[in-house]
C-alpha cells in the first residue's frame, strides 16, 4: 500500500453497539460505574434513557479500524477526545485519515492518522490521533 | 490552575501494582469489541489503558476518591492518551505504577460545573524497561452547591 496524506481508511461499522456487551466489558475494566449498566441511573443523572458504552469500548472500535485497515501496522500512540456518548442500540461509524506519513532517522515509516467516531446522527462522539508503525514494505 | 484545597494532589504517588492478562481475557475482549480476527498471539493495544487501569493498586472509585468523588455520581472519561513501546504478550507479568497529575474546575456549555482528574500510570516489564504508558482525564460532574 502507497499511503499519502490525505487517503481515508476503510471505516469500521459497528450495529448495534450491544448493551448486553456492556455487562462483560465492566468485569474486564473492574469498572462498577452503573451509568454502563443501569438505565435507570442514566436517566436520574440526565443523562439519557439508555445505558451508556464504556468510553474505552469506543477507542477499541477505532484501534481495530486502524488494524484492519493497516494490517501488519503497529499501533504506537493513541490519543482519544470523548464527545460525547455512546448509547446501547445506537450505530457507531470509525473513520480515520491520513494526516503524514513520515520516515524518522534511522526507524521505519510510520502513519500519523486523524481519527474519529461518529454515531448515527453523523455527531463526532470521539476524536483523536493515532501513529502507527509500518513496516518498510507498507510505505 | 489546580482546584483549591488540592494544591497538594499533583505528584501524589498512585499505589503500585501488577497484571497478567490471560489468553482468556484477551479473548473476552476480541469478542465485546468484535475483533475477533485479532490472532496475532499479542494483547489487544486497548489492554495497555486496561492493564494501567487493573493493575494500579487503586480502583476506579480510589481514583475518584482522590478528587473526593464517590463513582456512583458517575464520572466520565475526558481524554485517554496511550503511548505503546511494545506489544503486551497475554499470560505475562507487567508492574503499573503512576500518579495524579492534576485536578482543575471547568466550566462546560452542557456538562455544567465538572472537575478535570489527569493521572497517569505506566506499564514496565520484568526488567523495569516502560513497555505503555497511558495518562487519562476524568470528567467529574458537580453539582452547583459543591
Amino acid at each position: 500500500m502507497n499511503w499519502k496524506a490525505g487517503a481515508s481508511l476503510e471505516p469500521l461499522v459497528v450495529d448495534p453497539v450491544e448493551p448486553e456487551l456492556m455487562v462483560p466489558m465492566a468485569t474486564i475494566l473492574d469498572d462498577p460505574n452503573p451509568i454502563h449498566l443501569d438505565p435507570e441511573v442514566v436517566k436520574e443523572l440526565g443523562y439519557g434513557d439508555r445505558v451508556i458504552n464504556q468510553g474505552p469500548t469506543n477507542c477499541g472500535y477505532v484501534m481495530n479500524m486502524l488494524c484492519r485497515a493497516v494490517p501488519g501496522g503497529q499501533l504506537i500512540r493513541f490519543k482519544a477526545r470523548f464527545l460525547g456518548n455512546v448509547f446501547g442500540g445506537e450505530r457507531v461509524v470509525a473513520h480515520g485519515r491520513v494526516v503524514t506519513v513520515t520516515t524518522p532517522d534511522d526507524e521505519v515509516p510510520q502513519l500519523e492518522v486523524d481519527v474519529w467516531l461518529e454515531n448515527g446522527d453523523g455527531q463526532k462522539v470521539l476524536d483523536g490521533t493515532a501513529t502507527i508503525i509500518l513496516e518498510s514494505a507498507q510505505a | 490552575m489546580t482546584l483549591e484545597g488540592y494544591e497538594n494532589l499533583p505528584g501524589t504517588a498512585l499505589p503500585a501494582g501488577t497484571i497478567t492478562i490471560s489468553s482468556s481475557e484477551s479473548t473476552e475482549l476480541d469478542r465485546v469489541l468484535g475483533s475477533e480476527d485479532n490472532d496475532s498471539g499479542r494483547l489487544h493495544p486497548l489492554y495497555a489503558f486496561i492493564g494501567a487501569q487493573r493493575g494500579i493498586g487503586a480502583s476506579i472509585p480510589d481514583i475518584c476518591s482522590y478528587a473526593d468523588f464517590a463513582v456512583e455520581d458517575g464520572p466520565m472519561m475526558g481524554t485517554l492518551e496511550i503511548e505503546l513501546e511494545e506489544p503486551m504478550t497475554p499470560d505475562v507479568k507487567y508492574h503499573v505504577e503512576g500518579e495524579i497529575l492534576d485536578l482543575v474546575r471547568k466550566q462546560g456549555r452542557t456538562r455544567g460545573i465538572f472537575d478535570l482528574l489527569t493521572f497517569r500510570e505506566r506499564i514496565l516489564d520484568e526488567t523495569g524497561n516502560v513497555v505503555a504508558t497511558v495518562t487519562n482525564s476524568f470528567v467529574l460532574p458537580r453539582k452547583a452547591s459543591s
